[in-house]
């Protein structure tokens, strides 16, 4: 809670450079505050949000465009569960398992069940957020949805984000029966739902390269664990015989660890009847996750290491939420658009924007985590961009990002409500700035 | 009663083929139809019945074409073909229409269409209209989906129909792999799949599609004709896309325009005829796939137990809490296909021919979005009555209903329980083992960890002596690597029973039971017979020489044997000769019958040789077709076994070829007999399955037809060097291995530093030269007298002697050439023979004065010759001049006799053990002595001079 206080001071403050390495405080800091923030994008969604500005006088919305992340889910394959599952038995088996070994099976075991086989899926809290998500924009645009609008969701093809679409529409649907709501989950719409797959036309082998970090930010990242993180320590903490670990079948012992701290910091997401985080130390919580925040910049943020085309390739997207805007407004065809995908996509769309926060390069690992806080996307992570109107015809846009306000530098505009006009044309500039990155690093 | 129940349900169910095409040309595209749902019944609930709980599965909605590659193989072929200019005028036109809509196709195959969400969301609203009272107020629905896109749609989309009637309902979704096994059972990636359903069903390389569906669809399908009327060269327009691919991508691209939101219509590709034979094919494919075909063992339909099991389970468990109104599942056309089967409803279960599958199968019944619905109603008394619906239409199953389309509760799990559990016992047995058996011995007590094998993979019996094994049934033939100290029982005293034919298709499970003997194997001794050719000749008389003195020989050595341990033989390959089968009316089992009347005395382990295939053979498959008549009498071409402490690896190494219409004729003959020497990919599997089942210190014996490795040159038989090399290799981590082999009549030990890790004996042929060198009837072609090796296996030492049938144990001849000189000079049938052919060496020239000719036919590697002429040693050279008492007793004695051009030949053979030396003198006194390695003394020989020679020398 602390920390969305904070960006919105930030936000609400000038940009200077100096404003801008201030804008998080020191990492440290930011978790003996919150020791949430570990979590990094297994963050449950906030739904605490403050009430937005209201709009000017006269101005009353009537379009919606969105991107909005799939909710809560399972650590992301199930052989990371398996792993452990492998380890731990076969320990137990041989009883090579410690006392915090011990309570650590235990714990694992009561929870196994529900996570086996299931690795990526939507959980219960995943399906609840997003179709809250949808009745909370009903609610909060009354004035779009009574006039029985025009309503096309886009999906990727991933099933827990389908499932999403299909629950924040029937969050819709539980306020009004009779809306009609056209629901795509189609490979055709990938380029720019998922800007970083093939079918973007600006996407190139060594941008699949670059985010498999094989030969530019990997090695960094196991830095960030191996320097300050003891595998060993860690795993005989729960094992008489640390070769048990090798029963995980992972690449190293460390990643064994770093799989323990991804399962415990999602646990969240699945149930609350379990704690799996205070097995590890803060310490070795608060590395895993800066390795984690680290990974995150490198693939979706604004690092120097790719010359900026991973966050260039977005480009797709926000051309896309603009063109569709410009079609949608010039015939009222459509008046909500709304749009399933990721969370790297979303902080991609963040930095290309250049939206504060989200804008600041940094070359060194060790320091990235003054930079970005991964815990910035959680789950059912959304960009929404309201659009408003008044009996003259004029158009305001105010966008939000996880229901909080954005506030973009344009000038002559304090926001959060900008004229459609110079809001365009602020995205188009960034449009032209991501072409030309893409273009002269081809 | 019943039976005509089922009989109206099919009537109704099941069309003529010819209605089909009447009613609704679009049914032949099977699971591409698209159904109205429009002819819907509903009977009102039986007096004081309410409906409260439904348990559902639904396929998907319309989508589009199922996979992206159909799309872009019909854009390549068609936008090539016009680059080409290999496109009809109607080409053009199905180009034209096809590229029009192609950006709207594009990148959407599997996706569901708007009619597809539409179907389901009416389906949603239509379910909770119908059934108010089970979805009032807060009514829990659980809904399930496979995790494919258009399938989580379409629960979506069905979802949304309720919720539109019902905003308070408290649904849960779920689209999640740890649910696959009961929503699609026959994926391969939920937690019971099924590894050999894929493998032996699923695969192109599955056995039925070999065997049954690619000829059924080569019959069918004119796909010629279909390709060809919009590509004047259908063959060019396929590229490397297989013509039944293409076919059927335009079949499936016409069919499924009824789904697609997009206005086009290729129906105008086919005519009836060509629907029809598409359809046939496509829809025979699922029987097998999806059905009770007999092909897939039962396995196809068990998977749907899964789903069954989950239907069961779910309601029973929801019905007693009530605490879940609907359990929704969504998935696909197979699963529902097999749960019809699974559930017998109709004749979705009824096995038949595949040309029959037309009239019992039709698999337009599953359109998309088809479904069955469970609707479960109860009384104030609690009484439970479950009415089936299909497509909406009251569903009629095997069970006495309880009143019209309604059956109780407890009857439905009384019927469907225990073939559930059935099923699910049959797929946790894993694979259905087509061949078990036992392997015991006389007493019945199990054998435990003894190989079987089909001639390809080999597996173990367990504690009691069982084995089983899948077995495509390619080879024809199952049987035990004999373990050491067992021997198995002969009906007749020869023919080992290790081995049984397999009688049954390999969709049908049989038994074969084994019952070894124990015996004292530490020692035993071998006897090596090779190249026995009989042929009933009445011009060789080969019999009688067999009867006369063959036998006599072969039963005296065996005696002499017997008292020291156990005696088997092995029987290297042609044991007949097949040029001879039609001409002398004596074929491979007339051979092996004058072995059992003669009374043979030890059971023969055989392997084929060439002479053992069948002439008549030719076409595809020709090796193992032309072996049908050696299998029939003798059993498996290849296999192992274990006596004593040595391994014996016995192989097939001819390949037969048979050339068509070339070669000699004789009746019965129509090829050229021709064979490449080698091991089959079959063999090599074996092989490498047995000697991965082998210890490092395994001693082990190969027996071959045709040698494997020899001294020069290549240093192989084969004809693939690389594959000795292989060979080679396989064997490295054992002790070297001795190879024994027959063929080339003659005796030779030999090695070939290229192949370090086999040894090598070529056998004598117990035929000499097929019974033809008449006053001394048993001399092979390098001019040793035939006979047989020994070998004597005991735990300290082994030992190999060899034994000619008429001389004993002799090692060499040695050859005054003033003799050979004088014959030479001398016998009319040679100087003719000479004289006419000019093939062999004149040894009447004067050249050969004083020459000793030393033929060694017990010659090993390392072993040196020394020749002295009284006491003086002379130079020695090796030679591969002709053996010169071979020469005179061959060719020239069959000089116009009639009837012999069968088997004479002219040709000069060189000799692969001559040693030769000049004497000084006429007279002077020869010594012949041969040295070891070691340098020790081995063998000496004398000859006396002036020597002799005849035709019937020693």
């Amino acid at each position: 809670m602390k920390r969305f206080l904070l960006i919105c001071l930030a936000l609400s403050g000038a940009f200077s450079a100096v404003a801008q390495e201030l804008y998080y405080p020191p990492a440290r800091e930011a978790y003996q505050a919150d020791p949430t923030i570990i979590r990094g994008n297994y963050t449950l969604y906030d739904f605490d949000t403050p009430a937005p500005t209201p709009a000017p006088k006269g101005f009353k919305p009537f379009y919606i465009s969105t991107y909005n992340r799939h909710g809560a889910r399972t650590y992301g394959s199930s052989s990371g569960y398996d792993s452990w599952y492998r380890v731990l038995t076969a320990a137990a088996e041989d009883d090579q398992l410690t006392p915090v070994g011990k309570e650590l099976y235990d714990t694992f075991m009561t929870f196994y069940p529900d996570v086996q086989l299931r690795g990526g899926d939507l959980t219960e809290t995943g399906h609840r957020q997003l179709r809250r998500l949808g009745m909370r924009m009903y609610k909060a645009y009354p004035e779009v949805f009574k006039n029985h609008p025009v309503i096309d969701a886009r999906s990727t093809t991933v099933p827990r984000v389908i499932l999403s679409m299909a629950e924040f529409c029937d969050g819709l649907k539980t306020c009004d029966p009779t809306l009609d709501i056209t629901q795509t989950a189609s490979t055709t719409d990938r380029y720019y739902l998922n800007p970083h797959s093939s079918t973007n036309p600006h996407f190139r082998p060594e941008d699949k390269e670059f985010d498999s970090g094989r030969h530019t930010w990997r090695e960094q990242y196991l830095a960030l664990m191996n320097d300050h993180i003891d595998a060993e320590a860690m795993l005989g903490r729960f094992l008489k015989d640390v070769s048990y670990a090798d029963k995980g079948g992972r690449s190293t012992r460390m990643d064994l660890c770093r799989l323990l701290y991804n399962l415990a910091v999602d646990v969240p997401c699945v149930t609350d009847k379990i704690d799996l985080e205070h097995f590890l130390t803060p310490d070795e919580l608060f590395y895993f996750w800066r390795a984690e925040n680290f990974r995150f910049y490198s693939v979706a943020g604004r690092t120097p290491a790719h010359k900026g085309r991973n966050w260039a390739l977005e480009e797709t997207l926000l051309k896309n939420i603009i063109q569709t805007a410009d079609a949608d407004l010039a015939d009222g065809s459509v008046q909500v658009r709304l749009r399933f995908g990721h969370d790297f996509y979303l902080i991609g769309l963040a930095t290309i924007l250049d939206i504060p926060g989200w804008n600041i390069e940094e070359s060194d690992p060790e320091k990235v985590d003054a930079v970005f806080r991964h815990y910035c996307s959680p789950t059912a992570m959304n960009m929404q961009f309201v659009f408003y109107r008044n009996d003259l015809g004029e158009i305001l846009v105010r966008a939000s990002l996880n229901d909080r306000e954005v506030r973009f530098p344009i000038a002559g505009f304090e926001g959060p409500y900008y004229p459609w006009t110079s809001f365009r044309a602020y995205c188009q500039a960034r449009l032209s700035v991501a072409k030309e990155i893409l273009s002269s690093t081809k | 009663m019943m039976m005509k129940r089922v009989l109206v349900f099919c009537l109704s169910l099941i069309l003529s083929v010819q209605a089909f095409s009447q009613a609704d040309p679009y049914k032949y595209g099977g699971i591409y139809y698209v159904n109205d749902f429009t002819d819907r019944d509903y009977t009102p609930a039986p007096k004081g019945y309410k409906p409260f709980y439904i348990s559902s599965y639904a396929r998907h909605g319309a989508r589009y074409i199922l996979s992206e590659s159909q799309y872009t193989r019909i854009h390549e072929a068609l936008t090539r073909a016009r680059k080409e200019g290999n496109l009809t005028s109607f080409g053009e036109d199905v180009c034209a229409r096809y590229e029009k809509i192609y950006p709207q196709l594009k990148d959407r195959a599997g996706e569901l269409t708007p009619l597809g969400k539409k179907q389901h969301k009416e389906l949603g609203a239509r379910m909770i209209e119908t059934y108010p009272e089970v979805f009032k107020g807060a009514a829990k629905v659980h809904a399930f989906s496979t995790d494919v896109p258009r399938t989580i749609q379409s629960m979506a989309a069905f979802l949304e129909g309720l919720r539109e009637a019902n905003t308070k309902l408290e649904i849960k979704s779920d689209a999640s792999l740890a649910d696959k096994h009961f929503l699609n059972p026959q994926s391969r990636d939920h937690r019971y799949a099924n590894e050999w359903y894929w493998t032996e069903v699923r695969e192109d390389r599955a056995q039925w599609r070999q065997e049954v569906f690619n000829p059924m669809r080569e019959e069918h399908i004119d796909w010629q004709s279909i390709l060809g009327r919009m590509f004047k060269d259908p063959g060019k327009a396929l590229g490397k896309v297989d013509p039944f691919k293409l076919t059927y991508d335009f079949f499936f691209l016409a069919m499924n325009m009824t789904s697609l939101p997009i206005e086009a219509d290729f129906m105008d590709l086919f005519n009836e005829e060509d629907l029809l034979a598409l359809w046939e094919c496509d829809n025979f494919e699922y029987y097998v796939e999806k059905g009770p075909a007999v092909y897939s063992q039962g396995v196809s339909r068990a998977l749907a137990g899964y789903m069954l099991d989950d239907i069961l389970t779910r309601a029973e468990k929801d019905i007693a809490s009530g605490k879940v109104q609907a359990d929704l599942r969504f998935g696909h056309d197979g699963c529902l296909m097999s749960l019809l089967t699974l559930m017998n409803i109709g004749t979705w279960n009824e096995v038949v021919e595949p040309e029959r599958v037309k009239d019992v199968w039709q698999v337009a019944d599953i359109p998309m979005a088809a479904n069955l619905q469970l609707i479960f109603y109860r009384n104030k008394s609690g009484d439970i009555l479950v009415k089936p619906l299909w497509n909406e239409k009251n569903l009629v199953l095997p069970i006495e209903p309880a009143e019209g389309p309604y059956y109780r509760w407890t009857d439905f799990l009384a019927y469907y329980r225990p073939i559930t559990e059935e099923a699910k016992a049959l797929l946790a047995a894993g694979i259905p083992y087509n061949i078990i058996g036992r392997v015991t011995d006389a007493d019945g007590r199990p054998l435990e960890g003894v190989g079987v094998s089909d001639g390809l993979q080999i597996t173990r019996t367990d504690a009691d002596g069982r084995y089983r094994l899948y077995s495509r049934k390619k080879r024809g033939t199952v049987f035990v690597i004999l373990p050491s100290g067992y021997e198995p029982g002969s009906a007749d005293g020869i023919k080992p029973d290790f081995h049984a034919r397999l009688e049954k298709p390999y969709y049908e499970r049989e038994e074969h039971n084994f019952i070894l003997h124990p015996v004292d194997q530490e020692k035993y001794s071998m006897v090596f017979l090779t190249d026995v050719h009989l042929s009933n000749d009445p011009i060789r008389g080969d019999l009688q020489i067999f009867h006369d003195l063959t036998m006599p020989f072969l039963k005296a050595k065996i005696d002499s044997l017997r008292h020291e341990a156990p005696v088997y033989t092995v029987n290297l390959g042609d044991f007949t000769h097949e040029l001879f089968w039609g001409k002398c009316n004596y074929g491979l089992a007339d051979g092996y019958r004058t072995f059992v009347q003669e009374g043979y005395p030890t059971m023969m382990f055989s392997i084929p040789g060439n002479h053992d295939n069948d002439p008549a053979v030719m076409g595809p498959d020709t090796d193992f077709r032309a072996e049908h008549i050696y299998r029939e009498v003798m059993g498996p071409t290849y296999y192992s076994m274990n006596i004593g402490k040595q391994h014996w690896i016995m192989m097939d190494n001819i390949i037969y070829v048979n050339t068509p219409g070339e070669g000699k004729k004789a009746p019965g003959v129509r090829g050229a007999r021709n064979y490449e020497r080698g091991f089959t990919e079959d063999e090599w599997t074996f092989l490498r399955n047995d000697l991965a089942l082998l210890p490092d210190d395994a001693e082990i014996i190969l027996c071959t037809h045709c040698p494997v490795i020899k001294d020069d040159g290549t240093g192989t038989y084969h004809n693939n060097p690389e594959e000795t090399a292989k060979l080679d290799e396989a064997f490295a981590r054992f002790g070297k291995v001795r190879v024994f082999s027959g063929h080339v009549h003659d005796i030779f030990f030999c090695e070939n530093e290229k192949f370090p890790h086999m040894t090598q004996l070529m056998l004598p042929a117990l035929s000499g030269n097929m019974w033809s060198t008449r006053s001394n009837p048993v001399i092979c072609m390098d001019g040793e007298p035939a006979g047989i090796f020994v070998g004597r296996f005991a735990p300290e030492s082994s030992s190999l002697e060899f034994r000619s049938q008429m001389y004993g144990d002799v090692a060499m001849r040695i050859y005054d050439m003033n003799a050979v000189r004088a014959f030479y000079q001398n016998d009319p049938q040679m100087r003719k023979e000479i004289e006419k052919y000019g093939t062999h060496i004149d040894y009447a020239a004067k050249e050969y004065t004083n020459w000793i000719y030393v033929n060694y036919w017990q010659f090993r590697p390392g072993e040196t010759v020394e020749i002295l002429e009284n006491g003086r040693p002379l130079a020695v050279e090796r030679t591969a001049d002709e053996d010169p008492l071979f020469s005179v007793s061959f060719a020239p004695v069959w000089a116009g006799v009639e009837g012999a051009k069968i088997f004479t030949s002219h040709k000069s053979r060189s000799s692969n053990h001559m040693f030769r030396a000049r004497a000084k003198t006429a007279k002077g006194k020869i010594l012949v002595r041969v040295r070891n390695a070691s340098g020790e003394v081995v063998r000496e020989e004398m000859l006396t001079r002036p020597g002799t020679f005849s035709r019937d020398m020693q």
